[in-house]
C-alpha cells in the first residue's frame, strides 16, 4: 500500500513536513487558483497513501513529490477548470476578503506585491513560471527544477533565463502602472 | 541592472508571495487533508455493502442479461426471416425463367429482316429415307418377300 522503503507513518510525516511547499507548488501549477490547488494536493495525497504513486528513491523525496503534484495538476487542470468556474469565483472572493480590511500597512504592501507577482507570473509561459517558482519560491537548483519538470537541464536553464528577464520586465511595468494610479 | 540584482529582486518577490500565502491562512490543514486521503484509500480497498448493494446489482445484472438475450433473439429472427425471403425470391425467379425460356434468351431486333419470301428454295431437297439401311449389306439376310399367290403355283 505504501512505498516499500517507507512505512505509511514515515510517508505521512514527510508529506506533512513538505505540506506548505507542496501547496505553494500546487498553486503555481494551477495558476494560483488555491481551490484547484487544494483539490490537486488532496488527489496527490490519496495517490501516495494508496500506493498509486510510489516513491522509488531514485531522486529526493521532494523532487519526486513535486513531480507527482505537477503531473496531477496537468491531469486535472482542464477538467477542474471546465467544471468549477463557480469555485474560481468563490476563491477570488475569499482572497479579496482575506486581504485588506484588518491588515497592517506592511502586510498590505506585501499582499499587493504578492498580487502583482501572481499577475506577472500569469504573463509567462507555463515552463518559465514553473522553473522560476521552483528556484525562487522553493529554493531548488535549476537541475532539481529540471527533474521536477521532466526536461533537460539545458532546457530548464533557457526557460529560467528568459523567464527571469520577462518577469522582471513585467514587474517593472506593473510598478510603473501602480505608481501612475 | 545586473543579473544578480534581478535574482535578488525576484527572490524577495517570491518570498513575499510565500509569506502572503502563509499569513492569509490559505494553506489548508495538512493533517486534515492526510486524514481524508487515508480514509479514502481505506474505503477504496474495503468492499462496502453500502456502495455496492447486492440485490440491486443482481437485478441490474439479470436485467442486463435479459435485455441482451432479447436483443439477440430479435436480431436472429430478423436475420433468419431476411435470409428466407431472399431464398424464396430466388426460387421464384428461377421458376419464372424455366417456364418462359425465351424470356431470358437474347433476340436480335433485326432478326425479322432475314426471313424473306422464298428463302426455303435454297434448301437441300429431301429424297426420303436412305435406301441403304442397316439391312442392305450383301451378306445380311434379306427379308423374305411376301409370297404372292399366283395362278401357276400351289393353288
Amino acid at each position: 500500500m505504501s512505498p516499500s522503503n517507507l512505512s505509511s507513518d514515515e510517508l505521512e510525516e514527510r508529506l506533512a513536513s513538505l505540506h506548505e511547499d507542496s501547496f505553494g507548488w500546487a498553486c503555481s501549477c494551477c495558476g494560483w487558483n488555491e481551490t484547484e490547488a487544494e483539490d490537486v494536493l488532496q488527489t496527490v495525497y490519496l495517490k501516495v497513501i494508496s500506493g498509486r504513486a510510489r516513491y522509488d528513491g531514485r531522486s529526493a523525496f521532494r523532487t519526486w513529490l513535486f513531480g507527482v503534484i505537477r503531473f496531477t495538476a496537468l491531469e486535472l487542470h482542464r477538467r477542474i477548470r471546465l467544471h468549477d468556474e463557480k469555485i474560481d469565483g468563490l476563491a477570488g472572493e475569499s482572497v479579496a476578503m482575506g486581504q485588506a480590511p484588518s491588515a497592517p500597512d506592511d502586510a498590505l504592501v506585501e499582499a499587493r506585491q504578492a498580487e502583482r507577482l501572481r499577475a506577472a507570473l500569469s504573463g509567462l509561459s507555463d515552463r518559465q513560471a514553473e522553473v522560476l517558482h521552483l528556484v525562487f519560491y522553493q529554493g531548488l537548483t535549476v537541475r532539481e527544477a529540471a527533474d521536477v519538470m521532466e526536461v533537460s537541464v539545458g532546457s530548464a536553464r533557457i526557460h529560467y533565463d528568459r523567464g527571469k528577464k520577462r518577469l522582471r520586465a513585467l514587474l517593472s511595468e506593473s510598478e510603473a502602472g501602480g505608481g501612475a494610479e | 541592472m545586473t543579473g544578480s540584482d534581478d535574482e535578488r529582486i525576484l527572490r524577495e518577490a517570491f518570498q513575499d508571495l510565500r509569506r502572503d500565502t502563509r499569513e492569509r491562512g490559505a494553506v489548508p490543514d495538512a493533517h486534515a487533508m492526510l486524514a481524508r486521503a487515508r480514509a479514502a484509500a481505506e474505503a477504496a480497498t474495503t468492499p462496502s455493502a453500502v456502495t455496492d448493494p447486492a440485490p440491486t446489482s443482481t437485478w441490474a445484472r439479470r436485467s442486463g442479461w435479459l435485455s441482451l438475450a432479447a436483443a439477440a433473439a430479435v436480431a436472429t429472427l430478423m436475420f433468419v426471416d431476411r435470409a428466407g425471403h431472399a431464398d424464396r425470391e430466388f426460387e421464384r425467379l428461377v421458376s419464372a425463367y424455366s417456364t418462359d425460356v425465351t424470356a431470358g434468351a437474347w433476340r436480335s431486333p433485326t432478326d425479322a429482316l432475314l426471313r424473306t419470301p422464298g428463302v426455303d428454295l435454297g434448301a437441300i431437297p429431301s429424297f426420303g429415307s436412305s435406301m441403304v439401311g442397316p439391312g442392305s449389306r450383301p451378306d445380311a439376310p434379306r427379308p423374305e418377300a411376301p409370297r404372292e399367290a399366283g395362278p401357276g403355283r400351289d393353288s
